[in-house]
């Protein structure tokens, strides 16, 4: 039954362009730094070198290498989505679940958060968070997208758990004596699976943006490199009105690419299991 | 043992979003006084060592600023009280003098820039919420057809593209390599603004850009949600009474579709028109246009702090006020959601 569903899904021309392009995306994040063995951070040449000869996509501001900031920004960009959605997406499920299951206060609780986390708007809630903390690395900013954006999805996880805890088999659970955490792993994280996964890709696709939109409006990214951090460097140099395409181009196509491909895949999940 | 009285759904419905709605600023405004007093190493403390390296020279000028951060933030003060004069300040409309734009207040500020905002934002969003739904419809009546294929990929490309990336792009065609348009600002520098047809001109020409950015990138976003809600809808027998049993025209049914399709996506307009002042930022900052989101850049950068917490706090006001409206349009739309919430 898994397997006739993967096929059917591959079937689904979306579904099959997203996941190549994302793939291509991924495997150039990982292998392309071990390739491509320039520093992204240190200075190799003249400031804005045109793309071609010894630098194949040019040299920044900093007179940097375009490629190998292009190479570990991917990577930066894919590990900042990586961190924020697996831990925005735990919570979710763990709230959710939770919420549906136990009922009453907790329930209350959880709700209540969520309503409060979903009304603050959460790309203010880092900016807040970010305009205090002077340094910020990866991980900083990872998490943060992690913890302010779980609410949605929470909301989401419990509808679906409150749909199928009304089965019959649940009820068959609970008589054989299941705890409810037993419940949680055993019966409902199974349904819920497909689902988790289309939401992982939204997670995914969302934080890469948030990582992006908070860089480049100065409040994100100081340390490591990402594609967020290439287009704020790009636009604090004022790259655009010189014409100086190449700092510009390669990071927001690789952005549009990834948040893209996610979102072919994600939606195409969806269709398929909704439509049942 | 309580009476039960007979309330009005809807306004039992509007009194408990309204509740959320105050909580919910409530636990911002906290965050929003606890957050910079807890981080370590004060970040108030470093903000003045930052401007004594920088801008600021004078040993007055200094003084003046230290000053007003103490008269804002009250760090001297123990936290309770501190929490008190933070809200009756609050209360009172007193949002803080901003650091950068010195003698000038943050409500003056606000005052100054918004007005910019709001001229790019509702007429560009509201342009691509009829073009977009429009176009949705067309595609939902073709399902499946050629032109909704097309339709559809663009719009998926187009979701898929902030605006600030096609505004990047706009700029580098349109603004240096086709020199048509300018490459940011509001108006050319030396002119002030006033209404004569010289600075409208000159206006217009720096608005197009930063407004097709918006316009063009939105369009997706409705149209596919449109496309979906009509095509449900087309499945309806109503629809199907008016389109194979009265016979009406393409182009009426298409209208009646736009009409009865368009209620979800009101709701909609309302949040996302509540999201401008924030969703504007980066926009504005691709193309330094002159509104409230760049002055929220020039503040983040330059550790302007009562500049920040007073954007912080207007713009999750309009948020929240945005979002409530929302709702009640909703419910004033549909009677199942307020009821569902009374459990009528």
């Amino acid at each position: 039954m898994i397997s006739s569903t993967i096929i059917r899904l591959f079937r689904i021309k979306k579904f099959a362009v997203g996941l190549l392009i994302l793939l291509a995306v991924l495997f150039i994040g990982i292998i392309g730094p071990a390739i491509y063995k320039v520093s992204p951070t240190r200075t190799v040449g003249g400031r804005y070198a045109p793309p071609g000869g010894k630098y194949p996509l040019g040299t920044d501001a900093l007179g940097r290498d375009v490629l190998a900031q292009l190479l570990h920004g991917i990577r930066g960009s894919l590990y900042v989505g990586a961190i924020a959605s697996a831990i925005s997406l735990s919570l979710a499920i763990f709230l959710g679940t939770i919420a549906a299951v136990f009922g009453g206060l907790v329930d209350k609780i959880v709700m209540t958060l969520s309503e409060i986390f979903l009304l603050i708007p959460s790309i203010l809630l880092m900016m807040l968070l970010a305009a205090y903390l002077p340094e910020r690395s990866l991980w900083i900013v990872a998490v943060v997208i992690g913890i302010t954006s779980w609410a949605g999805w929470c909301r989401g996880f419990r509808s679906r758990t409150l749909s199928i805890l009304s089965s019959e088999f649940i009820n068959l659970a609970i008589l054989s004596g299941a705890s409810r955490l037993n419940i949680i792993i055993r019966d409902i994280v199974p349904i819920i699976a497909p689902y988790v996964l289309a939401a992982f890709a939204m997670l995914f696709s969302y934080s890469i943006m948030a990582e992006v939109g908070l860089t480049l409006v100065g409040v994100g990214m100081t340390k490591d490199v990402t594609l967020g951090l290439m287009l704020y460097v790009a636009q604090i140099y004022a790259n655009i009105s010189q014409g100086i395409w190449w700092t510009i181009v390669p990071p927001s196509i690789m952005v549009t690419l990834i948040f893209l491909s996610l979102y072919m895949i994600a939606t195409s999940i969806d269709e398929l299991f909704s439509y049942r | 043992m309580v009476a039960k009285i007979n309330v009005n759904p809807f306004i039992a419905y509007a009194l408990k979003r309204f509740g959320i709605m105050v909580l919910t600023f409530s636990v911002a405004l906290f965050l929003i006084f606890i957050l910079p007093r807890m981080i370590p190493g004060n970040p108030l403390a470093s903000t003045i060592f930052r401007l004594t390296q920088g801008g600021i020279t004078s040993p007055e000028q200094l003084k003046a600023t230290e000053r007003m951060l103490l008269e804002t933030f009250k760090l001297h003060e123990p936290l309770h009280i501190q929490f008190v004069d933070f809200i009756s300040n609050l209360i009172r409309g007193n949002l803080g003098t901003s650091i950068l734009f010195y003698p000038l207040s943050v409500a003056n500020l606000i005052a100054l820039y918004l007005p910019w905002t709001l001229l790019l934002i509702i007429p560009a969003v509201s342009l691509s919420w009829f073009i977009g739904n429009y176009i949705g419809v067309i595609a939902a009546m073709n399902r499946n057809k050629f032109v909704d294929k097309v339709v559809l990929t663009i719009f998926m490309v187009l979701q898929g593209i902030p605006p600030y990336v096609l505004g990047m792009y706009l700029i580098l065609l349109l603004a240096v390599y086709i020199p048509i348009f300018p490459t940011g600002g509001g108006w050319p520098p030396g002119m002030v603004p006033r209404l004569s047809a010289e600075f409208v001109l000159a206006y217009l020409k720096h608005y197009i850009l930063p407004f097709l950015s918006i316009f063009i990138t939105s369009l997706g976003g409705w149209g596919l949600s449109m496309r979906s809600i009509a095509v449900q809808e087309l499945a309806s027998d109503y629809m199907e009474y008016t389109i194979r049993g009265v016979g009406l025209s393409q182009k009426k049914v298409v209208n009646y579709l736009f009409k009865c399709s368009a209620l979800p996506q009101i709701v909609g307009l309302a949040i996302v028109l509540g999201w401008s002042v924030a969703g504007s930022v980066l926009t504005e900052i691709v193309f330094s246009y002159p509104g409230i989101g760049m002055i929220f850049w020039r503040g983040i950068n330059a550790q302007d702090y009562p500049l920040i917490q007073g954007m912080f706090i207007i713009i999750i006001a309009t948020l929240l006020l945005a979002n409530y409206i929302s709702e009640l349009l909703f419910a004033y739309i549909d009677p199942r959601v307020r009821y569902a919430y009374v459990g009528a």
